[in-house]
């Protein structure tokens, strides 16, 4: 989300727990999870840190991809008659097919703030 | 695994090392009140004993004066000794279990590390001793107080009220007292139940003894004579812990009987009759009294001689002790299986 | 390591059996929700982990192996019951000091450092602390023995929002320190699965469900279609709830399918804790033996 940045170091998984009220458990998934995904490393003795920011995307890729679906896709699902709520459904159902008939990658959303 | 267990070391942590003193500590923290409340009863009967024993060395003249007074201040004061074991039991016994199971605090009690029946077993004999030793300056005093009406020959320390109230058998019935309140609270787990029913058993006890059983204590193998000539008040004459002439001092009267010329026992009536004769031809001090006939009739004593008072107190208190130990016993595998 | 394994366990009142037939193996580094209705037989459970009941019929066992009341189990499982009973009119501080005095070992710097910083005033007697206070005292009084295994029964029922989250916030950062196993029990679904990890779920006596709760989660699904197709997922899932209309039907299942391989005609959706655990306590009384979900596709009891 942008918050932290390369070299920051991460909350202690107790000072976490504490704050959010949550399984120690579920801190330790996500850690790990950072961490085989390489944003973030375990300095012994010194803490976590974070290592490499996401890849970001191109803005300017981006805003094309905007553009695009403004001029294109959203305007005909509009005149349709498709509404927002509708939108969203066709898209989540495309999404979770995709994911179906992948179902062997790691892909499952755990977000992590 | 979240975090680094943090280790205990293996020793620190054993419930079998929990020190007694820790154990009492707790008893003392959670019965304060029935604690100092029993302190506080304690500490007025020894007071009044004391006061009361100290202001007394009395003659028979001053006896005969105001003797009355001090013989029912002496009744009060044995009568409030005797309480002193059913109050141990009714207020620190009962309450010692029944109150955690009946509050609950059992669920905390019981899952510490010192397991439940160690807890039970140190905090029941943390109280017995105290009330023993309690119990026991209870039965010095009043002792030493009952001695001075003794040496008059008034009291007699073979009576029931203060044969109990002796600093040997006070504390073993104080013992059995509390073992059988605390045995009470696991049966009856609820306080005030608890303490009802141990009151009836106490007084039941108290009661039985009083009134039957230290007299057919006293009555088992007596020795017997007919050197005593019944002169005056029959009790007051064996029991004067001096000896005069024929008469054993300090000795107990179990049974007096008369036998004729023909060596048979003479009926109660006929006894009577005897005994009415003799006195009324005395002439001058009733103690100058011989038997008018002392060919024809015999008088006979069964009694127990003075140095039989310590195998009596030292029997009735094994007995008590037996009984204690027992309802501790028992309370103990009760405690084990709630649950 | 297990911390908590019965074998069978059965208890019986007067009134009936409370708990029939439990067999379980719970694993270590879990905070274990024991969820279930009033009378299911929690309380039932917990006492007999701690030895406070002794079983009817079956056997407990904790941390590995000890037998549940031994004394090596009540050196290392600490619990605080439900109504966190403590002597009443004994202050803060006299309530540590008997704590103390009945477990060795006892961190008394630690009961002092999260009293102070719960400010729960030490001479007040603890009959006066608000409910809050002494599930709090009479968590500071189990946790300060360091235990490696923590059993809180009904902890939060009594207590306002405010409270339930000090609470909790309180027991997930002991674990966070410690590494001690927690199993609590509650009637109130709605906050579980933000703390627990793992799920276990009496009802009537029996035990439901056992398991790590993403586990648990990934095994059931809802399924959404045609109303007059219900019968071909009731021939293919093992259903254990339906809501059907006249023409829609939703349908919750416990498959060994992963999410998005709905049968045709039919969406999959996931299924949130909550709607699971109600509709497993909905369920009329499972024939003995069948609450283990062992030896099913996924075992989610680990050994």
């Amino acid at each position: 989300m942008g918050y932290l940045r390369k070299g920051d170091q991460l909350p202690r998984v107790k000072e976490v727990v504490a704050a959010l009220s949550i399984n120690p458990n579920t801190v330790l998934k996500a850690y790990r999870s950072l961490e085989e995904k390489r944003l973030i490393a375990a300095r012994p003795g010194l803490g976590t840190y974070v290592q490499a920011e996401p890849e970001t995307i191109d803005i300017q890729v981006l805003n094309s991809l905007r553009q695009r679906l403004r001029a294109g896709w959203l305007r005909e699902a509009r005149e349709a008659g498709l509404d927002d709520d509708g939108i969203l459904a066709l898209i989540m159902v495309e999404l979770q097919d995709i994911r179906g008939s992948r179902a062997d990658l790691p892909g499952s959303a755990e977000g992590v703030a | 695994m979240a975090g680094v267990l943090k280790a205990v070391p293996e020793t620190a942590r054993r419930g079998r090392d929990v020190p007694w003193r820790s154990i009492c500590k707790v008893a003392v923290l959670e019965h304060r009140a029935g604690l100092a409340s029993v302190a506080l009863l304690s500490a007025a009967c020894l007071a009044a004993l004391l006061i009361k024993g100290l202001g007394s060395t009395m003659s028979l003249a001053q006896f005969l004066r105001d003797g009355a007074e001090n013989t029912s201040a002496l009744s009060v004061l044995d009568f409030v000794a005797l309480a002193f074991p059913a109050v141990i039991g009714i207020f620190m016994g009962a309450p010692l279990v029944s109150r955690e199971l009946e509050t609950g605090t059992f669920r905390f009690t019981w899952t510490q590390a010192v397991g439940r029946t160690r807890f039970a077993r140190i905090s029941a004999l943390f109280l017995g001793v105290v009330s023993a030793v309690l119990a026991c300056a209870v039965g010095v005093l009043l002792t030493w107080y009952a001695g001075k009406f003794e040496v008059l020959g008034i009291e007699s320390r073979w009576q029931a009220g203060f044969f109990l109230a002796s600093p040997i058998v006070l504390p073993a019935l104080t013992l059995a007292s509390l073992a059988f309140g605390v045995l009470a609270g696991t049966v009856v787990k609820r306080t005030v139940a608890a303490m009802a029913v141990t009151t009836v058993v106490t007084a039941g006890l108290l009661t039985a003894l009083m009134t039957y059983l230290v007299r057919t204590l006293l009555s088992v193998s007596p020795l017997v004579t007919n050197r005593i000539s019944p002169v005056g008040n029959i009790v007051g004459s064996l029991n004067s812990p001096v000896p005069s002439g024929r008469w054993p001092g300090g000795a107990w009267l179990v049974r007096s009987w008369l036998t004729g010329p023909d060596g048979r026992q003479l009926t109660s009536t006929d006894a009577v009759r005897v005994m009415h004769q003799i006195t009324s031809q005395a002439k001058g001090a009733p103690s100058q009294v011989g038997l008018a006939h002392p060919q024809a009739f015999t008088f006979w004593v069964s009694y127990q001689p003075a140095d039989r008072f310590w195998v009596f107190q030292l029997l009735l208190a094994a007995a008590l002790l037996g009984l204690a130990i027992a309802a501790l016993a028992a309370t103990m595998r009760r405690i084990r299986t709630i649950g | 390591m297990t911390v908590l394994e019965t074998f069978g366990l059965g208890k019986r009142y007067r009134s009936g059996w409370a708990l029939s037939d439990c067999t379980l193996a719970i694993p270590a580094g879990h905070i274990v929700a024991l969820v279930g209705p009033n009378g299911a037989g929690k309380t039932t459970l917990l006492n007999c982990a701690v030895g406070l009941l002794r079983p009817s019929s079956g056997s407990v066992r904790v941390l590995g192996g000890l037998p549940a009341g031994s004394p090596g189990a009540l050196e290392r499982v600490a619990y605080v019951a439900q109504d966190a009973p403590l002597v009443g009119q004994l202050p803060t501080q006299e309530m540590i000091t008997v704590a103390r005095c009945l477990n060795p070992g006892f961190d008394v710097q630690n009961a002092l450092r999260r009293l102070q910083s719960l400010e729960i005033p030490l001479r007040t007697r603890v009959a006066k602390l608000s409910g809050g206070q002494q599930a709090q005292l009479a968590l500071t009084l189990a946790l300060a023995r360091h235990p490696e295994l923590l059993i809180l029964d009904e902890p939060i029922a009594r207590l306002d929002p405010v409270a339930r989250h000090d609470f909790m916030t309180q027991v997930v950062t002991a674990v966070a320190e410690d590494g001690l196993s927690v199993i609590f029990s509650s009637h109130v679904v709605s906050e579980l699965e933000r703390v627990a990890d793992y799920l276990l779920l009496l009802s009537r006596g029996r035990v439901a469900l056992a398991g790590p709760i993403d586990e648990v989660l990934a095994e059931h699904a809802c399924l959404s279609g045609p109303a007059d197709d219900v019968r071909s997922i009731a021939n293919g899932f093992d259903v254990l709830d339906l809501a059907a209309g006249r023409r829609h039907a939703r349908v919750l299942v416990r498959g060994g399918f992963a999410s998005g391989q709905a049968p045709a005609g039919w969406e999959s959706d996931d299924v949130g804790l909550e709607e699971l655990i109600l509709a497993y306590l909905r369920r009329s009384p499972l024939p003995s033996g069948a609450g283990d979900f062992t030896g099913g596709a996924s075992s989610w009891q680990a050994s």
